[in-house]
């Protein structure tokens, strides 16, 4: 059983961990063309018309991205005080009820991004500007919230075995 | 069932959720999804649930968040606490407790570039901690200055804390962040004070370091003028207005990211792992944001903010004395939860009350994170106090919360002073005519 989650685990990272890197490097992108933008603005007095457009397409896919390695990474806000006073084996009950809650809550926000990536290619909706279509951007997007519910289910799994992945270190702001 | 009611059951199920280890930002979206299916239909409240997402999802303007965060990041790993340590060291070591000054000061100055209390904490831990150790400071003065420093994270622009709330409560972020700057300078000039005024009570617990020659200062400007650059073009590209804050963070994102990667001080792996952390950070605060917002619409939906509004006005009670009731709320709150928890959760009721009351929800946003900034501090959570134990495991928890105690007081004379002076969050935003 432990073998057989360890390799979901592996198999979660390698998922999870590229995909977060090019996420983030999409936002770099974006703020290199932000930067661009302002320079051409300001320096040229020649505004980059499309940069918005970009901007706003990428954006999504950016922070769809991260939806995965949140959740292999446990990388949540929770209060474990009722887990901690009761024990070890109560602390487990809870932290499984809490993950599958998280696993029902992100079924429903996957389930929605698909209705929404839907809604706009069906209406063929497009940027403003360059007139790309936002269809496409929406799909990739709900495809990547979609790839967080089997991963959650791996974070479930460990709880039920009673190992727990190194979860990110405490960063949040 | 009256709306009320259901609102709040809402409010019971969503603290119900949390007490059980649900997420937080989880435990707000399903428990706005249940209200608002039982007060209109679950198709609606589905819905709901597709439009905060996409709405969240597509914003340039939360685009700031993670753009700071990757600035953040890259500051921490590119060393740029050590070097403006050692600047504020050579500036302020030679008085009694000059190390600890510098602490206060790189704090202050690692804020400027990093908008977060946590890796300001821990990197001036590495950073502080052993130098003041090694030359004699009270174990007490060395983490309690870490600790209380650390909280000038949150508070000196560019603030996380300061973005999401702006975000929350439909507020502009420039705006807050010049609010922040006259009670961020407050809060150095107290901690300095408090530092001084226990140094003198106490003279073996900071004791003098020689005086750096000029040659010495000048050096340790050369070295900080990654950090002074950065922080430079970020601040004073906002407050110039070269800029927007989207501009300035994505400005700041690459140029961390540049200094870091150009001075050699990230290796290869550290790159990937700060892209990493950033994605899983960010991906927390997306959820916690698209949590808040459905929660925050079912709520208004039941109009039980407004009748907390009309009964909580109804009282014969000065507004003042309501604000006061809810600073005890917050550090209490700021103590058992963490920042952005304590915000968020109390958001749907406390923003309506407050304008109803009259306040400036400019004035409020930077009394709240102040305030949020106290729990930091204060036991039994404290989580900054909680970072040095983890860092330090041969500290005690007693001494740090022992040398919090002075900065704590300065904490409450400041938040005091912005509380019945609005003007010293108000004044420069008007003078500088931005929006409101």
């Amino acid at each position: 059983m432990s073998r057989f989650i360890d390799r979901l685990q592996t198999l979660g990272e390698q998922i999870s961990k590229p995909t977060a890197i090019i996420g983030v490097l999409g936002l770099l992108m974006i703020a290199l063309v932000t930067i661009a933008t302002v320079v051409a603005r300001a320096v040229f007095n020649y505004p980059i018309i499309w940069g918005h457009d970009f901007a706003t397409l990428v954006i999504i896919i950016v922070v769809a991205t991260c939806f995965p390695t949140g959740v292999m990474l446990r990388k949540h806000v929770a209060i474990e005080f009722l887990g901690n006073a009761l024990g070890g084996k109560w602390s487990r009950r809870l932290d499984f009820f809490g993950a599958l809650v998280t696993s029902a809550a992100l079924s429903v926000l996957a389930w929605r991004m698909t209705v929404i990536a839907q809604e706009e290619t069906a209406y063929n909706t497009s940027t403003i500007v360059a007139q790309i279509p936002t269809g496409p951007v929406w799909w990739l997007a709900a495809i990547l919230v979609w790839a967080s519910v089997p991963l959650q289910f791996i974070v479930t799994l460990h709880i039920i075995a009673g190992s727990r992945p190194d979860a990110a270190k405490e960063d949040h702001p | 069932m009256t709306p009320e009611i259901i609102g709040l059951l809402g409010v019971a199920a969503l603290l119900l959720m949390i007490v059980l280890h649900v997420p937080i930002g989880i435990s707000m979206g399903v428990a706005g999804v249940v209200t608002f299916g039982f007060l209109r239909n679950w198709n609606a409240a589905f819905s709901i649930v597709g439009a905060e997402a996409s709405t969240v999802f597509a914003s340039l303007e939360l685009a700031i968040i993670p753009l700071f965060l990757i600035m953040g990041s890259f500051a921490a790993s590119g060393g740029m606490g050590r070097d403006i340590y050692r600047l504020a060291y050579a500036f302020l070591g030679h008085y009694r407790g000059g190390l600890a000054l510098a602490t206060i000061g790189g704090c202050a100055g690692f804020g400027a570039v990093c908008g977060s209390s946590i890796a300001t904490v821990s990197t001036m831990t590495q950073v502080a901690h052993g130098e003041m150790v090694h030359r004699g400071y009270a174990a007490s003065l060395s983490s309690g200055s870490i600790a209380a420093g650390g909280t000038l994270g949150i508070l000196i622009p560019p603030s996380v804390i300061i973005v999401l709330y702006a975000v929350l409560s439909e507020q502009f972020i420039l705006t807050l962040f010049t609010a922040a700057l006259i009670p961020a300078v407050v809060a150095v000039l107290g901690y300095m004070a408090a530092i001084r005024i226990y140094v003198a009570l106490y003279p073996d617990a900071g004791p003098a370091g020689s005086r750096s020659t000029w040659r010495e200062r000048v050096e340790a400007v050369r070295e900080s003028w990654a950090t002074l650059i950065l922080a430079g073009v970020v601040a004073g590209g906002i407050y110039s207005g070269v800029f927007t804050v989207t501009e300035s963070a994505a400005v700041g994102a690459v140029l961390a990211v540049a200094i870091a990667v150009l001075r050699g001080r990230v290796s290869v792996a550290e790159f990937w792992r700060n892209l990493h952390s950033t994605a899983a950070t960010s991906a927390m605060l997306y959820v916690i944001l698209i949590g808040a917002n459905v929660f925050s619409y079912a709520l208004t939906l039941s109009r039980l903010p407004d009748n907390i509004v009309t009964w909580i006005g109804a009282l014969d009670v000065h507004p003042l004395m309501v604000i006061a009731v809810l600073m005890v709320i917050y550090v209490i709150l700021g103590a058992l939860f963490d920042t952005v928890s304590a915000m968020v959760l109390t958001m749907p009721f406390v923003f309506p009350l407050v304008l109803n009351l009259g306040f400036d929800p400019i004035w409020w946003g930077i009394v709240m994170v102040m305030v949020i900034e106290i729990g930091m501090i204060t036991p039994p959570i404290g989580i900054n106090a909680l970072i040095i134990k983890s860092m330090i495991p041969n500290s005690r928890l007693s001494d740090i919360y022992a040398g919090i105690v002075p900065f704590l007081l300065s904490d409450l004379v400041r938040l005091s002073l912005v509380i019945l002076f609005p003007a010293l969050t108000l004044w420069l935003p008007t003078l500088l005519d931005l929006p409101r």
